[in-house]
C-alpha cells in the first residue's frame, strides 16, 4: 500500500520533471519557428531588392 | 578529419535535417518506455519503498548534467584551437539543456532527500558541488546573453567553461573523497552496475532519453543560431541599403 506522503513527493518529483522537460522544449520550437519566419521575410525581401537591382 | 568534414555549415544542415525528426521520436520513444518500466513495472526498494521512483528522473537528469557540461567543454575545446564556429553553437546550445537537467536534479533531489534523509537540503560535497555545476551553466548563458559581441562572448564563455571542467571530477567522486550523505555510484563504478536489472532497466532507459533530448534540442538549437547568423547579416545588408 502507498503511503499518501510517498505519494506527494513521487508526484511533486515527475511534475517538476514534466514542467521542466515540456517548457525547454517549447522555448526551443518556439524559438526556431519565430527564427525560421524573421529569415523568410528577410530572405524574400532580399530576394526583391536582387530583383529590382537586375 | 572527421571534425573538419562536420565543421562545414551546409553539411551540418543537410544532416540535421534528416536526424532532427529521428531523435524526437527515439526521445518519445524512451521516455514513454521508461517512464511506465519507471511508474508500474519496476519494485519498491526494501527501504525507501515507491520514493526510489524517483531515482528514474532523478539520476538520469545528474549523468545528463554532468555529460552536457563535459561534451560544452569539448566543443569549447575545438572552438578555441581549431576556430571551428559549429563546435561554439553546440555548445551554446547545450548550455539551457545542461543547466534545465541540473536544475532537474537538484530539485528532484530535494524531494527524494525530504522522505529519505529527513531533510530537504544539506551542504554536502556531492549536493554542492552539483550546484555549482548549475552556476556554472547560468554563468556560460549569462556571457551569451550580455556580450555585445558573439565572437567575443564566445571566446569568453569557452574559457569559463573549459575552467569549469574542473567541477565534473569533484562532482563524480565526492561521494568518494568525502563522507556525506549522499549514497555512493551504484552503475558507474568499478566492478559493475550493484542494482537490480529490475530497476537498471528502466534507469538506462530514462538515461538514453535524455540523451536523445538533448541530441534533439541541440540540433534545433545549432539550426536557430545558424540561421540567426544569416538575420544578423541580412539586417546589416538592409542597413548599409538605406544609408
Amino acid at each position: 500500500m502507498l503511503e499518501a506522503s510517498q505519494t506527494y513527493f513521487i508526484l511533486a518529483a515527475y511534475g517538476v520533471w514534466g514542467v521542466c522537460l515540456t517548457s525547454m522544449i517549447c522555448v526551443y520550437l518556439t524559438r526556431r519557428v519565430k527564427i525560421r519566419k524573421k529569415l523568410a521575410k528577410l530572405e524574400s525581401e532580399q530576394k526583391k531588392v536582387t530583383r529590382g537591382a537586375t | 578529419m572527421i571534425i573538419e568534414q562536420y565543421a562545414n555549415p551546409r553539411r551540418f544542415i543537410r544532416i540535421s535535417d534528416r536526424l532532427i525528426p529521428l531523435f524526437a521520436a527515439l526521445t518519445g520513444l524512451c521516455f514513454i518506455i521508461g517512464l511506465y518500466f519507471a511508474l508500474f513495472d519496476s519494485p519498491p526498494d526494501y527501504q525507501q519503498k515507491e520514493t526510489v521512483r524517483i531515482m528514474y528522473i532523478h539520476v538520469p537528469a545528474a549523468w545528463a548534467a554532468l555529460f552536457c557540461y563535459f561534451f560544452m567543454g569539448i566543443c569549447s575545446g575545438i572552438e578555441l584551437v581549431r576556430r571551428h564556429h559549429l563546435a561554439g553553437l553546440f555548445a551554446k546550445a547545450t548550455a539551457p539543456i545542461g543547466a534545465t537537467f541540473a536544475f532537474i536534479c537538484l530539485v528532484t533531489g530535494s524531494l527524494w532527500g525530504k522522505p529519505t534523509w529527513g531533510t530537504w537540503w544539506i551542504w554536502d560535497a556531492r549536493l554542492t558541488s552539483l550546484l555549482v555545476l548549475f552556476f556554472l551553466y547560468l554563468g556560460y548563458m549569462a556571457v551569451h546573453i550580455f556580450s555585445e559581441r558573439r565572437d567575443k562572448a564566445a571566446k569568453i564563455a569557452g574559457i569559463l567553461c573549459l575552467v569549469g571542467l574542473i567541477d565534473l571530477p569533484i562532482i563524480k567522486f565526492s561521494v568518494d573523497w568525502w563522507n556525506t550523505l549522499h549514497q555512493g555510484a551504484s552503475v558507474l563504478r568499478v566492478g559493475g552496475p550493484s542494482i537490480h536489472a529490475s530497476m537498471l532497466t528502466p534507469l538506462l532507459i530514462m538515461a538514453a532519453g535524455c540523451k536523445f533530448l538533448w541530441l534533439w534540442l541541440s540540433f534545433i538549437g545549432v539550426r536557430s543560431e545558424l540561421d540567426s547568423v544569416r538575420i544578423d547579416r541580412l539586417l546589416r545588408a538592409k542597413i548599409k541599403r538605406s544609408e
